[in-house]
């Protein structure tokens, strides 16, 4: 459903992401992680195209992103790092200004928005202005919009920041049962509990480079191979956390552990 | 202590425009950015100069054939001078009192500021100074050069041209501390969010209007053409200086004029009564902004849920403007236009403009040549349609801000973007000159072209104005500018709305005089042989292609932009 292919981007003299290769599939939960800095955002933003790549080329569910843009965007939903809508809009608004952009029909767009408002518990503050909300509100705002048009691809740039618990488990639930229904989640998390429950596979990137791809015991696998998790029988009991510091610098964060203690 | 921590958050405010004006990153990138942002800078001191020229080349010549009546010329050159003073506070508040409100209450570092321990008033005091500044720079590219050079052809001393500069800062103060406390008030003491709106813009036009009622003296002077100097002189003492000396722009010319030789005015009715009127106004309003200052108002809900209950509020959301049409071209139109009806600040400007024209239909009804008038009702009015949107023309694209994220996520093409936001620049325009033609239509004094002619001549040329401005911001989008109504780093562009509104008044002059050429251009020797009619076909012929190519222009340029900016190729 995702693939892409060389996928470079170089700001100057600074290279953002170096000749990424990736293939998600239709159904899929694909986790991205890497440190901050690493390139996850600049990576999802050339994946649906609202960053022109330096090289390389994506096809979103066999749709070159490049050539045919519009057609591309209109199977993705899309949530970014950060959750600015337009303050001046209230929610209902927007999730109708939304449904218009995907060309929505208008009675299954007002049907569709007052489901997901009702779901994110949004419904009694339909009308107000977005102005008005806190960052979590926001942010349930932008997924609901993300949902509105039933997209076959959903990118979602740190989905649960802002999140309370019981709207972050719903998030967490929801993504489960449209990966059951076929829609392919590329997500990005710090929070590497939420990847390892949920992801069927991950992928982490550093200074741009993608060190590996896989499920969790590919990793292990990986972690083991490099050994950096005290050799295999250390890597099959070691948490996605303990695989992610190795393999993205867990020297650094030995130190820093070293120097909290004491 | 409050002085310490304002200036600590001016040197904050001038390092970020340091920062945004130089850059911050190598040699190379700084210089470039330094070229790209102060382009438009290097763009107004070209206007400057071209403006300070010609005001020199006229004085000089003006002094020499009055050289023999000294007493005529000053005469002359108080009143000229007065209404370049005036024109000091009509351009404040055509511009300045959105600076303000933005300043205080859209500033993205308010809430932060007053979590310090800076006292109120010092984050006030430094917001205040920051309008100031601002509202200088919006002024003085148009104004100062003006009185530089009357005072090069007069041979003025050099405290002359500081003198000016300190009268139209002290001006500028007045005006800024003054609408800040009248905001602060409003917003502080008047709970509802639409009465606030209402109550804010009506309370600032009716300002303008006392303002403007009480300068007569543009009207008396439209009244009579071809005046002889005892005719000048004349009115010139029926504007008793010594009668409006309580008028601040009166203060100012006063004050400019106090080391010019000949003119002989006291500091006691010029630099002090502006100076003190200004540190008054000045300390009074960092005075109330402890008691009535509180930030954060900008969040406030515009639309709260009603008494009967919240859980059907979806329910009963029901249609709004965005979704009473399909596509998406409907849809960023009506988003545009919904954001901009709740801009407080945004029916002033255009209420200002349907004001400013009323007395300008005052000052030319029953006087002067009915063929010249009928044209100059048709430029002017566009000309203030176009200027009193010309600000949110130009920022069209620019609007979607941070939100920018979803119209490059979203499937759409760019030349749908571009016909919504060219709708959106040019449709507050249209309105505003509808209300005007049909309004004037009914006085029958003021000798007017049919409806027929003055609306579409006027959409033409506000079409043409509003698709340029699109182009310049598609070119040059600055997506933290303000009126983003996107995220919280909203910050000022003033360079880029000067030019808008700069380029919009040339725009339409430009096209006003190929629209007016029947009423000169038997003057001009190639065509003094040409008829009215001709005259007439011709000029509304060549406006109609220079409209079709200015658009064509626009357009192709505008969505190889968007098409670029969608792709993510600017970033």
């Amino acid at each position: 459903m995702i693939t892409a292919q060389g996928l470079t981007k170089r700001y100057g003299d600074v290279l953002a992401v170096d000749n990424v290769d990736l293939q998600v599939n239709a159904g899929e939960i694909f986790g991205f992680l890497g440190p901050n800095g690493a390139g996850k955002t600049t990576t999802i933003n050339m994946l649906i195209g609202i960053t022109a790549p330096t090289a390389g080329v994506v096809r979103l569910g066999g749709v070159d992103v490049a050539r045919q843009p519009e057609r591309a965007k209109s199977i993705v939903g899309y949530v970014p790092d950060q959750p600015n809508v337009y303050e001046k809009l209230t929610a209902w608004e927007f999730l109708m200004f939304v449904a218009n952009l995907y060309g929505m029909d208008r009675a299954r767009a007002e049907h569709r928005a007052r489901q997901l408002l009702e779901m994110f518990e949004l419904s009694d503050r339909a009308r107000e202005q977005t102005g008005g909300f806190s960052h979590g509100m926001r942010q349930k705002v932008v997924i609901a919009a993300a949902l509105l048009h039933e997209p076959k691809i959903l990118f979602m740039d740190e989905p649960t920041v802002g999140l309370d618990p019981r709207s972050a488990r719903m998030v967490k639930d929801i993504l489960r049962e449209l990966a059951h229904e076929g829609v392919t989640v590329f997500m990005t998390t710090h929070v590497l509990e939420i990847a390892e429950r949920m992801c069927d596979r991950i992928g982490i990137i550093q200074k741009g480079k993608l060190l590996t791809v896989g499920t969790m015991d590919d990793l292990r696998a990986a972690a083991a191979a490099k050994g950096a998790v005290a050799g295999a029988e250390g890597a099959a009991g070691a948490t996605l956390e303990d695989l992610f510091l190795e393999l993205t610098g867990g020297a650094d964060y030995a130190e820093v552990s070293r120097y909290l203690e004491g | 202590m409050a002085v310490d921590k304002a200036l600590v958050i001016l040197g904050a405010e001038f390092r970020q425009f340091l920062n945004g004006s130089v850059g911050t990153g190598a040699r190379r990138s700084k210089v470039r950015k330094l070229l790209k942002s102060w382009g438009g800078y290097v763009f107004l001191l070209a206007i400057a100069i071209f403006i300070g020229r010609g005001v020199y080349k006229f004085a000089a010549g003006m002094n020499v054939a009055l050289a023999d009546y000294p007493d005529i010329a000053r005469l002359i050159w108080v009143n000229l001078l007065s209404a370049a003073s005036l024109t000091v506070f009509i351009m404040l508040f055509m511009t300045g009192v959105s600076v303000v409100y933005q300043s205080l209450y859209e500033a993205g570092d308010v809430k932060f500021l007053l979590g310090t321990p800076a006292p109120v008033g010092a984050v006030v005091g430094a917001k205040l100074v920051m309008s100031l500044v601002t509202n200088m720079f919006a002024i003085l590219p148009f104004l100062y050069p003006v009185w530089v050079g009357f005072g090069a052809a007069s041979h003025a001393p050099a405290s002359f041209y500081f003198l000016v500069l300190l009268s139209q800062a002290l001006a500028a103060a007045m005006f800024t501390s003054f609408v800040a406390l009248v905001v602060m008030v409003i917003m502080r003491y008047v709970s509802s969010p639409k009465m606030r709106q209402v109550i804010l813009v009506g309370s600032l036009v009716i300002g303008f209007m006392i303002f403007a009622a009480t300068q007569a003296f543009s009207a008396a002077m439209s009244r009579n053409n071809g005046l002889s100097f005892e005719d000048i002189a004349r009115i010139a003492q029926g504007v008793n200086l010594g009668k409006a000396a309580w008028l601040p722009h009166v203060w100012m010319l006063k004050t400019a004029l106090l080391t010019m030789p000949g003119y002989g005015y006291s500091v006691w009715t010029s630099l002090l009564p502006l100076a003190a009127a200004a540190a008054l106004i000045s300390w009074a309003a960092i005075a109330l902004s402890a008691r009535a200052f509180v930030g954060g108002w900008t969040h406030a809900k515009e639309t709260a849920p009603s008494a009967r209950g919240k859980a059907s509020s979806s329910r009963r959301a029901g249609r709004t403007i965005i979704n009473r049409l399909q596509g998406a071209g409907w849809a960023i139109f009506a988003r545009d236009l919904t954001m901009l009806f709740r801009q407080p600040v945004m029916w002033y400007g255009v209420l200002v403009s349907i004001v400013a024209s009323a007395f300008f239909v005052f000052n030319i009804s029953g006087a002067g040549n009915p063929a010249l008038i009928r044209d100059m009702v048709v430029v002017i009015f566009t000309m203030m349609a176009a200027v009193s949107t010309g600000q949110f023309a130009g920022l069209a694209i620019s609007l979607d801000g941070e939100g920018l994220w979803l119209m490059k996520s979203a499937p759409i093409s760019p030349s749908t973007y571009y016909l919504a936001k060219l709708a959106f620049a040019t449709a507050p325009g249209v309105a505003v000159l509808a209300v005007l033609f049909v309004g004037v239509s009914f006085v029958e004094s003021v000798p007017q072209h049919p409806l027929y002619v003055s609306i579409p001549v006027g959409l033409a040329v506000l079409s043409v104005l509003s698709a340029l401005s699109v182009m310049s911001d598609a070119i040059k989008p600055n997506f933290n500018v303000r009126l983003s109504s996107t995220g919280s780093q909203k910050q000022k562009d003033p360079g880029k709305a000067m030019l808008t509104t700069f380029g919009s008044q040339i725009g339409s002059v430009a096209l006003g005089a190929v629209f007016a050429f029947p009423t000169y251009y038997s003057r001009i020797g190639w065509f003094s042989g040409w008829t009215d009619a001709t005259a007439r076909a011709v000029s509304l012929g060549l406006l109609a292609v220079l409209a079709v190519v200015a658009h064509a222009v626009a357009a192709r340029v505008s969505i190889k932009r968007i098409r670029i900016l969608f792709g993510g190729g600017l970033d």
